[in-house]
């Protein structure tokens, strides 16, 4: 067992004085008074203190700031520490080649209002083509700044669509199994929201899906597919008929597309609106919560409520302006996470049709192999073929033990857990997504630890209520933390 | 290339353990008429033959010795070991931080970062960080509606046009109505109680460092009700102007892309909303807070308040917001731990300094005039000069290497029209023109040189 420790924050190890870095030169142009540029009554005291003590930011040396850093990052975990089975998260390696390219000069140090980037354009032109080409549709914006911002993004034309064609739409479908961000994000455009439950077979229920869209005020769908279940909607050329049927349109949540890359294209499953996940599918970093992209297609009746800018090509020069002109208007400052598209670009072109494909058949080979491996051990509530994940319950765990027990248990053996307690359909769901980075040998090492943990549970059940044991921390107490909330150093301040 | 390390022998043993021949069969469940589609993007190519079409590319970009080009975007200095230390993987690798066990890194640089903005903004809480300055204004509207109960606002001109089309946006979501107003139309208003927000940019869209007493003053007594947000998209700014926390002000929110971020064709930046204590629950997307071990006697943080989120709370969320901006989040923190207060004061006050001389040595030139001459600036000013100038300017900075000044494009001046008390004339071009430290006193001269050249021309 690891000795827990806690670490003083930064603030701690701050000397109570202002140092000084002679990081930055003093003026050699002006000389005047700084009262006489700008009245003091403007201005905050220069002695830097928030209030009698305290200063408002540490003053440390540059070693100690790194070893604190350095301890922090100690205390982190990511997928360049270990397999990373998160479902839903799609935590696949990001490639060194992609880091490196967007920290070019030539991409990180240009200006968005400057003139003389062609290059960023016809990056951004090609990406936007090439994303159509996978997802199929018509047109893409590389605004939205993240999955749910690009959700945003696809329900506000939804919106803008139906009302300046003058039809009154009040709801958005949702399935029980969706995304949390799905609901909100309709209720956030001003949609109410109808959750329709998914059937037996964890697939939307046609019935219930046409009863629901023949009361004529329903604006459409959001949908996942492969579902958050894991499983691909084999109705789903009959789910965008019917929504289509009666005036709805479909939207792809495109969260789970790492399945799918040269399988399918979610445009010729029927659907009119798409965003992708960058940060999953196209294995930009997570960077430990964002930055992220999540670009949006639409097709082609729909590309003229785009947000603007848009970039256009005009024989061999690109053009960004605001051509769309239906447009919503901007969701964004300037043109979208430039650098993350960068990294999206890059590997898209490493990757090529061949690379994606072969990324997507690995990612579900691997999915299976699990759903298998560990169906004889786990409750597999849905017992078919998944795709790049596999959602199993609590139903079958020995001796009380929950689904929190065991992910918490996996932490000691050196993994990051999975997705628990999503989708909400599933007991104690625990969603394990591999992706198609893995070595067959870690994969296997995983299913071997999931086996002995499985034996602690039955014969040794006070080790996994108890863990992790093995981690900085133990389990903390989420309770008070809400209940009695701190949310900076020392607040009473 | 790819990243996939299964072996034939591999894919054979695991298709034998599902019990199926091909990896086809994995795929048998897609109707089989949208099966295997064809995706024109070409085969996929060597690492280097990558980085090489990848370098080519970047090259069809000038990278500016010098920046004259601010609007929202600024070009500072970033020491190098903000940009090293950011770069472990062990962060930028991770997911959000919710198995807080092994994410105890990154959950206590969120908590240290919410303890500087907290700080350097004079409020109580902090998020952990959204979007962009943008979305941080429209979540900080949506908040206001939600404290107040009205959804009426007023927007100060003059505003940064970018913020002001994503307010616009929002607007078609949300059912608020915003309304963009100067200075001295406000002052001519009649009290009313309607008015859930008043929203202030400070420094404003043209650098003007505003007189933020006076305006808490006078809109208190128009507008009782409303919440007043201090917008910052200069956030170097907050090393050197009074703590917007000291107004009394209730939501502080903007862009924190000046305190350690690269300027990037725009993007990533980082959003931030803060505010006092009686709204803390009221603040969309993750917050880290400090707790006990359960079994133990450790302190450490996890993500905290979370009923207020979206994977919790679905359609009664209080933002639909999921990933945010964590990494840039991490790059602001470890820039403001490697500046101190007494680093950023210092990179301010140069920022006035420089600015203030290049207005002075613009405003003396024949063909230019200054139009906020009068006011205290930070790092930004607004130039006109006779119609048809900019773009010799515009060349002649490019032939220089330098990155000119932002020419008011019609759209802005349309926007910034719009209630506003400054008198844009179709005779002339308006620049705006920024000046950091970054730009050395030798191409603060060129520049200038270059302006009389153009304006002798």
């Amino acid at each position: 067992m690891t000795e827990k420790t806690s670490i003083p924050t930064i603030f701690e190890k701050s000397n109570n004085c202002p140092l000084t870095h002679h990081r930055i030169p003093v003026s050699n142009l002006l000389n005047d008074k700084l009262s006489d540029l700008i009245p003091n009554s403007f201005l905050e005291p220069p002695h830097g203190y928030a209030c009698d003590e305290k200063l408002i930011l540490p003053e440390i040396s540059e070693v100690e700031l790194v070893r604190h850093y350095i301890t922090l990052s100690k205390r982190n975990y990511g997928v360049d520490n270990g397999f990373y089975p998160l479902g839903s998260c799609t935590m696949k390696y990001n490639p060194k080649v992609c880091e490196y390219i967007s920290s070019l000069n030539g991409f990180n140090h240009i200006h968005p209002y400057q003139p003389e980037c062609q290059g960023a354009l016809q990056l951004m032109y090609e990406l936007e083509s090439k994303l159509c080409e996978i997802v199929g549709m018509d047109a893409f914006t590389l605004e939205p700044a993240a999955g749910a911002h690009g959700e945003f993004t696809g329900i506000l034309i939804i919106k803008k669509y139906f009302e300046d064609k003058g039809i009154k739409k009040k709801y958005i479908i949702v399935p029980d199994s969706s995304h949390g961000t799905n609901p909100a994000t309709s209720a956030m455009c001003g949609f109410a929201v109808i959750q329709i439950n998914s059937n037996n077979e964890g697939e939307v229920s046609l019935t219930e899906l046409e009863s629901v869209m023949k009361q004529g005020d329903v604006a459409g769908i959001m949908l996942t597919n492969p579902n958050t279940l894991g499983l691909f909607e084999r109705e789903i050329l009959k789910i965008t008929e019917i929504v289509h049927k009666y005036g709805g349109l479909c939207y792809y949540d495109g969260a789970n597309m790492n399945a799918l890359m040269g399988k399918c294209k979610p445009g010729e499953m029927g659907f009119d609106i798409v965003h992708l996940n960058l940060h999953k599918t196209f294995s930009t970093p997570h960077g430990g919560g964002g930055p992220g992209a999540g670009p949006v297609g639409v097709k082609s009746f729909l590309q003229e409520y785009l947000p603007n800018p848009r970039i256009i090509k005009i024989e061999d020069r690109y053009y960004i302006e605001d051509f769309a002109k239906l447009s919503i208007g901007k969701v964004k400052t300037f043109y979208g996470n430039f650098s993350v598209l960068t990294k999206a670009y890059t590997y898209i072109i490493l990757l090529g049709e061949d690379g994606l494909k072969r990324a997507s058949e690995n990612a579900v080979l691997n999915a299976n192999y699990i759903r298998v491996k560990l169906s004889s051990l786990l409750d597999l509530p849905i017992k078919r073929l998944c795709k790049h994940e596999v959602v199993f319950s609590d139903k079958n765990m020995p001796n009380n033990i929950t689904t929190m027990d065991l992910a918490k248990r996996l932490l000691d053996y050196g993994y990051h857990a999975p997705t628990i307690y999503f989708p909400l359909i599933v007991h104690g769901a625990i969603m394990i997504e591999p992706t198609e980075t893995e070595t067959k040998s870690t994969i296997d090492g995983f299913l071997s630890t999931i086996e002995k943990i499985y034996q602690e549970a039955l014969n040794n059940p006070e080790v996994l209520k108890m863990a992790p044991n093995n981690t900085p921390i133990g389990r903390l107490d989420d309770v008070e933390a809400a209940r009695n909330p701190i949310l900076k150093f020392n607040c009473n301040c | 290339m790819d990243f996939s390390p299964l072996s034939e022998n591999d894919i054979e043993e695991m298709l034998k353990c599902i019990g199926i021949k091909k990896i086809d069969d994995l795929f048998e469940d897609i109707p089989p008429q949208i099966r295997d589609p064809i995706i024109k993007i070409g085969k996929g190519i060597s690492e280097l033959e990558c980085l090489q079409k990848l370098q080519e590319l970047s090259k069809k970009n000038k990278v500016f010795d010098a920046i004259f080009c601010g609007a929202g975007i600024y070009n500072h200095y970033i020491p190098p070991v903000v940009v090293e230390l950011t770069h472990r993987s062990e962060f930028y690798t991770s997911y959000t931080p919710y198995q807080a066990e092994i994410s105890q890194g990154m959950l206590q640089a969120i908590f240290e970062y919410q303890t500087s903005i907290c700080n350097l903004t004079g409020m109580d809480a902090t998020n952990a960080s959204v979007y962009d300055g943008a979305t941080a204004l429209t979540e900080s509207l949506i908040m206001a509606k939600a404290i107040s109960r009205k959804n009426k606002f007023i927007i100060l001109q003059p505003i940064n046009p970018e913020y002001h089309q994503v307010i616009d946006t929002y607007a078609l979501s949300s059912d608020y109505i915003v309304d963009y107003k100067s200075i001295d139309i406000l002052k001519q208003m009649d009290p009313s109680s309607e008015i859930g927000a008043v929203v202030i940019q400070n420094p404003n869209f043209i650098g003007e460092v505003q007189d933020i007493n006076y305006l808490v003053d006078l809109i208190r007594k128009k507008f009782p009700q409303a919440v007043i947000i201090y917008l910052v998209i200069e956030a170097s700014s907050l090393g050197i102007l009074k703590r917007p926390g000291s107004f009394g002000i209730d939501i502080v929110c903007g862009e924190l892309q000046a305190l350690g971020l690269p300027i990037s064709f725009g993007g990533p930046t980082i959003g931030f909303i803060a505010t006092l204590s009686k709204h803390m629950r009221k603040l969309p997307g993750r917050i880290v807070g400090k707790t006990k071990e359960l079994h133990g006697s450790q302190e450490g943080y996890i993500l905290t308040l979370q009923a207020r989120e979206q994977h919790i709370r679905r359609e009664k969320a209080a933002s639909n917001i999921c990933s945010n901006e964590a990494l840039c989040m991490l790059s602001v923190q470890i820039y403001l731990s490697s500046m101190g207060y007494s680093g950023i004061r210092q990179n301010a006050e140069l920022n006035i300094r420089n600015a203030t001389y290049l207005k002075r040595k613009i405003h003396e030139l024949t063909s230019y005039s200054v139009v906020n001459f009068e006011s205290p600036i930070y790092n930004e000013f607004l130039v006109s000069c006779k119609r048809g100038l900019y773009p010799k300017i515009e060349k002649l900075c490019i032939m220089n290497n330098i990155c000119p000044p932002l020419k008011l494009t019609n759209k802005m001046i349309e926007l910034l029209s719009i209630g506003s008390s400054i008198h844009f004339s179709e005779d002339f071009d308006y620049f705006l023109v920024c000046n950091t430290e970054m730009n050395s006193k030798e191409s603060i001269f060129t520049f200038v040189e270059i302006l009389k050249e153009a304006g002798e021309q």
